[in-house]
């Protein structure tokens, strides 16, 4: 047979035509790899910059009767740790401080290593990229945690929790980031294979 | 024009592979996941995302969680977390941004599985199944229903120690939610895709 065989990397449908687009789901069989990591790049950018006062602000404010605190996100992880729940001190810790920390490494060397072309380890490489997209939703975590906790606790002047503008940096972060790696095509990392 | 339905794409290298419906198979080339198998049969799907529609919607309005202090009450139903945010933190963008990755969102994509799974005798996918397929793509990592539900569970350990903390309906119907939200995206969204083989009848495999 003359026709060329082509497969289509939407649906899946792999046929034996002359045609551009796929038949099933009508996504171009031609389509080229936007070779631009600008966006990515920039997403990334901005979540790192974002991520020092998301640290350094306050994420809430306690009000229980005769006292006043703010808690940032570290002095609530090490009140977890003192008060003898080291597992969701950990857990905590390891959705809001770690994982995006680690992503931005994981990022920067997922682009460093597609500029350059590099070889080595691609299958690595991808599944490095699909763990990034599946953990990056959970840093989310944090945000819900301050949201659930300061509408439940409001009992006027006797108690209150409200939240305070670092958790609104923070969601920015986990947002940027999960947009940065959402932009990055991970078929770059296969370019040079074809 | 001549299908290969013994034959599918792998979505990363746009590798080609012989696959079987009931196998999962990795691509050899990158690892990624070609084909996911899965146990659900199709004809539950549809049922399955109605249900989940329905708990959605009772965890916004019913209590999910409630404290005690001081004599008083407070239980907060998925919808007043987030206008209670909206209303006395003076961050409209923050409630704003919360109200869609865990109510509107979920609630949409549940909207449009149930439009893709609506069983029609069309022999290719119409545009408007297109567009509900390439949203869905699109919103798919914003929604957010599991990580409310865990969210609740962490704020009633940090709470527990101070005030008396218990579930609400709503927080039984959000668990509902998010078992069945796991399982239809667990989908392989290839499977949504078959139910148009654009092949004879017979000539099928798998």
């Amino acid at each position: 047979m003359a026709e060329p065989l082509h497969g289509c990397r939407r649906c899946g449908l792999v046929c034996r035509c002359a045609i551009v687009r796929c038949p099933r789901c009508q996504t171009s069989l031609t389509e080229d790899i936007a070779p631009s990591t600008t966006a990515c790049r920039a997403l990334l950018m901005a979540a790192m910059m974002l991520y020092i006062p998301a640290n350094l602000l306050p994420v809430t404010r306690t009000h229980i009767v005769g006292y006043n605190m703010e808690n940032t996100l570290f002095s609530g992880i090490s009140a977890f740790w003192n008060n003898g729940a080291p597992g969701i001190a950990a857990i905590i810790f390891i959705a809001s401080v770690a994982i995006p920390a680690m992503k931005f490494v994981v990022m920067i060397f997922l682009l460093l290593s597609t500029r350059r072309g590099v070889l080595q380890s691609r299958r690595q490489r991808t599944l490095l990229y699909h763990l990034l997209e599946w953990t990056g939703y959970w840093s989310m975590l944090d945000v819900v945690v301050v949201v659930v906790v300061s509408g439940l606790v409001q009992f006027h002047d006797l108690a209150s929790i409200e939240p305070r503008v670092g958790i609104l940096f923070f969601a920015l972060v986990v947002v940027l980031t999960m947009l940065a790696v959402l932009s990055f095509d991970p078929r770059l990392i296969w370019k040079t294979a074809q | 024009m001549k299908i290969d339905t013994r034959l599918i794409t792998c979505p990363v290298c746009g590798h080609l592979a012989r696959y079987h419906a009931n196998q999962t198979i990795l691509c050899p080339r990158c690892r990624c996941v070609i084909w996911r198998s899965s146990l659900v049969p199709y004809r539950l799907l549809l049922p399955l995302t109605l249900t989940a529609l329905i708990t959605l919607v009772a965890a916004c309005f019913s209590p999910v969680m409630s404290i005690d202090a001081y004599g008083m009450h407070n239980a907060v139903s998925l919808w007043q977390t987030v206008s209670d945010i909206a209303d006395k933190s003076g961050m409209p963008g923050l409630a704003i941004g919360v109200a869609c990755l865990l109510i509107a969102l979920p609630l949409i994509q549940l909207l449009l599985l149930v439009r893709i799974l609506l069983p029609g005798r069309e022999r290719i996918p119409g545009p408007q199944f297109i567009t509900a397929m390439t949203i869905l793509r699109w919103i798919r990592p914003w929604c957010m229903t599991d990580v409310a539900l865990l969210g609740f569970a962490v704020s009633a350990v940090k709470l527990s120690d101070q005030f008396t903390v218990s579930a609400g309906p709503g927080g039984w119907a959000l668990a509902v939610t998010v078992l069945i939200c796991l399982v239809l995206t667990h989908q392989d969204p290839r499977r949504y895709w078959q139910r148009f083989p654009l092949s004879e009848p017979g000539a099928q495999n798998g």
